[in-house]
């Protein structure tokens, strides 16, 4: 009997083909996440009955023939941002302790449909806000590599638990960075589509011009399996784009002749740490030789794409949480309560005229940080992963902190591009360190090709955190 | 804009507030902030300029792979 791996997609190939039983997969899953993920607080709620249920239908329908699709039998677990009906759903938040819904996520059927195995929720930054994780209510997720450090956010869980083996891949939303933020602080890789490639219908909304749901797993590989699953137009969700879903494991071939990689200078690199730098050069020198040609290019001022969608993404949050704003305000963390509540205050006029000059933003984008290029590479942070102490104890000197932590992821969502966060090395505080590749619209396919590229080339996103490790067999 | 102003705008919008006078300014700052940006950038605006455009022109930029068929 071969036990789970890591990786999602060597997983499905193993119970697909028998060496390994969806059930013992799924009871490895679950023991683990109830011992070490709880430990990390990585975990809001498993439901282990129904979870056990289907992965036992899972080995029944294996043993008589039927093959339930490219997640058959693979346990999961998401951003407890999710809808299942019927089971609770926090948002992070003490308002929603015993919010039940009554539908379920697209996403999530999808991925039932693909044969799946739900294993419950995971913990997030309180009501989806925080770079770092930060939950007053929930307690502060650690970072598996080093527990004094932040896990990144929003989706602090869904990170923690595929960088410590708990599960091989899990769902979690971007809206500023919280995909990519918690893969890069975790060393693994995590994917922000473009804006509409995957439904957000059952999913707790943010900022609705903002919002996208993308997988994190140890591999773009593994990703890519994920995307194909989620992807597609949504009869529940108008905003899905009806674009149609390539597959985008298919081009996964590891190499990238014929792919130009522009590198903006200025806003992202001027106020990069040092340290960083010579890693940041040791991931395209690995993106080079698999045949990429990086070229230099110019990135406009990014505070105006900041600013605006601090504006958007105020006014459509203040529309969620007005009514908890009213009844409820002390149970909001004040850092979470003062990025919302600026919103109650936003014009139409200004709300509009912000995403009126959107397209203007992106053409800019496009025309100078791409020019030519096919793809973008840029930091994921522009510091090394802080400590929970940097950026909880004095506010004043965790500001900075925080702004660090989504210089260079913020102002992607406001374009609506996608972008892979895929691990590069260490720092010398011995955390992970990354860099994102950004795509023009709908690239997702050519981003994951890159990104498989890259970790054909190096190993980075194999390292495991010293409690995964010890909990290898 | 001043804390006044923002008063005023609850008591129009949400019938009264809660929010504490010194969040309040804090927040007339920032919006202070947002509109002098906003202005600025606006001028790049037309009337037929409409949040439409954004999603529109992302799938016009969507590659081959997408094509239906």
């Amino acid at each position: 009997m071969v036990e789970a791996s890591e990786d999602l997609v060597v997983t499905a190939d193993a119970i697909s083909r028998g060496d390994l039983s969806a059930e013992a997969a799924t009871e490895r899953s679950l023991m683990r996440l109830e011992a070490e993920g709880r430990s990390l607080g990585a975990v809001v709620t498993l439901t282990p009955d129904p979870a056990l249920e289907a992965a036992r239908a899972c080995d029944r329908a294996r043993a008589a023939g039927r093959r339930l699709g490219p997640l058959h039998g693979v346990p999961l677990a998401h951003k407890d941002l999710f809808y299942r009906a019927g089971r609770r759903c926090t948002f992070g938040s003490p308002i929603l302790a015993d919010h039940a819904p009554e539908t379920t996520a697209t996403v999530l059927t999808r991925l039932d449909a693909a044969g799946a195995v739900d294993l419950g929720t995971l913990a997030l930054s309180e009501f989806a806000f925080s770079p770092t994780g930060y939950n007053r209510h929930f307690g502060h997720p650690k970072n598996p590599w080093n527990p004094a450090h932040v896990p990144g956010g929003s989706s602090s869980g869904p990170a923690i638990a595929v960088a410590s083996g708990h599960v091989a891949g899990a769902l979690g939303t971007d809206t500023g960075g919280s995909v990519r933020h918690p893969a890069a602080a975790c060393g693994v890789t995590g994917l922000k589509p473009t804006l509409g490639r995957v439904s957000r219908h059952g999913v707790g909304p943010l900022s609705a011009s903002l919002d996208c749901v993308g997988p994190i797993a140890r591999t773009a590989r593994d990703c890519a399996r994920l995307l194909n699953v989620i992807s597609g137009a949504d009869a529940r969700d108008a905003t899905a784009s009806p674009l149609a879903v390539p597959d985008y494991e298919a081009g996964l071939d590891g190499r990238l002749d014929g792919v130009t990689i522009a590198i903006p200078q200025d806003y992202y690199l001027e106020v990069l740490a040092d340290e960083l730098h010579p890693i940041l050069e040791e991931s395209r020198a690995a993106l080079r030789a698999r045949g990429a040609r990086l070229v230099q290019t110019r990135a406009p001022d990014m505070a105006l794409a900041n600013t605006l969608g601090q504006m958007v993404m105020a006014a459509e949050a203040a529309r969620v949480h007005a009514p908890w704003l009213a009844a409820r305000r002390g149970d909001y963390a004040e850092v979470v309560r003062s990025r919302i509540e600026p919103g109650l205050f936003v014009s139409a006029r200004q709300y509009l005229d912000s995403l009126s000059l959107r397209s203007h933003v992106l053409r800019e984008y496009l025309d100078t940080a791409f020019a030519e290029a096919d793809l973008v590479h840029l930091p994921a942070f522009t510091i090394p992963v802080p400590t929970i102490d940097e950026t909880t104890a004095d506010p004043a000197k965790a500001a900075p902190v925080l702004g660090a932590l989504t210089h260079c992821t913020r102002g992607i969502n406001f374009l609506g591009l996608p972008a892979l966060s895929l691990p590069a090395g260490f720092t010398a505080n011995g955390l992970p360190a990354a860099f994102q590749l950004v795509g023009r619209p709908f690239a997702e396919a050519l981003l994951l090709k890159a990104g498989h590229a890259f970790q054909c080339e190096t190993d980075w996103h194999r390292r495991e955190p010293p409690s995964a490790a010890a909990a290898t067999p | 804009m001043t804390s006044e102003d923002l008063k005023r705008q609850l008591e129009v919008t949400q019938g009264g507030h809660v929010i504490p006078e010194a969040a309040l300014e804090s927040y007339a700052t920032q919006l202070d902030h947002y509109e002098r940006l906003l202005r600025e950038a606006a001028s790049r605006l037309t009337p037929d300029d409409e949040p439409a455009a954004f999603t529109a022109m992302l799938a016009t930029q969507a590659g081959p792979e997408h094509d239906d068929g």
